[in-house]
């Protein structure tokens, strides 16, 4: 490479208007930053084929561009937003065309029922929980774990126990055909039952869950057996 | 015999040639460069993503490499074969007793071994990610990918002879041939239209994806992430790159052999 002539070569002009220059750029960022620091809403999520354009063919790169662009919604310009200020059908929309993109990632999924799910608004609670109970049937044997988590948020943060235990009913009744789903996700039904004072429905389904063999653990049976009996004691201590 | 052997010889050459053109150019720097930037990237994602990181980052990184690659390589091939227009070196080779199919083979060649050393310190830096058979099967998919680059960034620096029009019709026809599924599918609703209009957009998309290979099934990223790759894939994604290379370097030496240099 050629060496290059010392610096007092440059007439003064032209480094007085470099730094003109430079400092006239950052003064407009510093304008424009202001300017947009005013929350953008979430726009409507486009059609498949619209993404399957833009994925340039490698859908599973897009899916997880989108996902990082989605999660990062609520802090833009500087502000840092509540999930209270998103548009959750729109939202929900997003989440689906993503899974859409890329079937086997669980990532919306964990962002629907660990960051969206955190929103003081039961409508949009109960949006969230409905798209994760929607999304269970598309792949119940990899998607399973996302409605237990739907029927705790619907149990503990809803207080709604009827919709608490259609999503354990659902797993039950799914727990058939998925091998690895863990005795605790089948035996949610119970303690729900339990809590909305269903005694007698209670000690039907661990008879049920027992004799049909869907639980097998010894350590597990001896559990519900010890279960049915309190539950029978408690049902008897009530009719007295 | 001698005759071939003198052409092997002469490739070979021309190989080196370009091997030491991509060493003046900077291209190993750009390389280092990008590989630089796909770490800052990967430290970047750490800090970003909540769940499924390693498969993210996996994803991305290698998007982004897959990307590099193609941008570096089809860049390099354009500027080679445009400069040695441009700056009259293709006088100097066409005035020496060098047949112009050897001149494109040992061009070919150079590029080659380039991509090649490319894809290996591409493989240092998954590695981190994933040891088993589906980072082969990308990194060979890769290399057939950039093999194909490489024949259509000299069709078109050979057809056109200056930069410009050189890697525009080269970005345009990588991004076609990458969205050209897409689109297909996309046409497939104007099929049974009655509106001539829908027909002519539906026939145009199959006859441009019949002249294309489909680069969107090649070096998928669910292989890496979800381990769904097979040496099948790999077999027919080689024939494809086989069959076009063939094509295409036809084609350019169709043109070639024409031009009165």
């Amino acid at each position: 490479m050629t060496k290059q002539r010392h610096f007092k070569n440059i007439p003064i002009l032209v480094i007085l208007l470099f730094l003109i220059g430079l400092m006239l750029q950052i003064i407009w960022q510093l304008n424009n930053f202001k300017k947009n620091s005013k929350y953008q809403p979430l726009p409507d999520a486009p059609s498949q084929n619209i993404l399957n354009l833009q994925s340039f063919g490698d859908n599973i790169v897009l899916s997880r561009l989108l996902i990082l662009w989605l999660q990062s919604h609520t802090s833009q310009n500087g502000l840092y937003l509540s999930n209270n200020d998103i548009n959750y059908k729109y939202l929900t929309d997003w989440l689906n065309a993503i899974l859409q993109q890329d079937s086997h990632t669980q990532y919306p999924l964990f962002l629907a029922s660990y960051q969206y799910i955190l929103v003081k608004h039961p409508q949009k609670q109960r949006q969230v929980l409905e798209f994760i109970h929607q999304q269970f049937y598309i792949d119940p044997k990899r998607r399973w774990r996302w409605l237990a988590q739907a029927a705790v948020i619907a149990k503990y943060r809803l207080q709604d126990l009827p919709l608490a235990l259609k999503y354990a009913e659902i797993l039950t009744a799914y727990a058939p055909i998925i091998p690895d789903m863990p005795d605790w996700a089948k035996e949610m039904q119970i303690f729900i039952l339990e809590d909305m004072g269903e005694l007698a429905q209670a000690r039907l389904l661990i008879g049920g869950l027992l004799t049909n063999g869907l639980i097998t653990d010894p350590d597990e049976v001896a559990f519900l057996n010890e279960k049915l009996q309190a539950l029978e004691q408690a049902q008897s201590g009530l009719q007295e | 015999m001698n005759s071939v052997l003198k052409n092997v010889q002469q490739a070979y050459v021309l190989a080196q040639y370009t091997l030491i053109e991509a060493i003046h150019s900077r291209f190993f720097i750009i390389l280092f460069v990008l590989i630089g930037l796909s770490i800052g990237l990967e430290l970047f994602l750490q800090q970003v993503v909540l769940f499924e990181k390693n498969m993210t980052q996996l994803a991305l990184v290698a998007a982004f490499l897959r990307i590099s690659a193609v941008y570096l390589m089809g860049l390099f091939v354009v500027s080679s074969i445009t400069q040695a227009f441009n700056q009259n070196t293709i006088y100097l080779f066409m005035a020496l007793p060098l047949a112009r199919s050897t001149y494109i083979l040992g061009k070919l060649l150079g590029f080659s071994v380039l991509a090649l050393v490319m894809c290996g310190l591409f493989s240092l830096l998954l590695l981190s990610y994933i040891d088993n058979i589906q980072l082969v099967l990308w990194l060979l998919s890769l290399y057939c990918e950039l093999l194909l680059v490489i024949s259509v960034a000299i069709f078109f620096s050979l057809s056109f002879h200056h930069t410009l029009p050189a890697l525009t019709g080269f970005i345009g026809f990588y991004l076609l041939a990458r969205s050209i599924h897409a689109i297909q599918l996309m046409s497939q609703g104007f099929q049974n239209s009655s509106q001539w209009s829908d027909l002519i957009l539906y026939y145009i998309s199959q006859c441009v994806a019949l002249l294309l290979p489909d680069l969107s099934r090649f070096t998928r990223s669910e292989w890496l992430i979800y381990q769904t790759g097979h040496w099948e894939i790999l077999a027919e994604l080689s024939l494809q790159s086989v069959i076009y290379m063939l094509l295409i370097i036809s084609a350019s030496l169709f043109d070639f052999y024409r031009k009165n240099l």
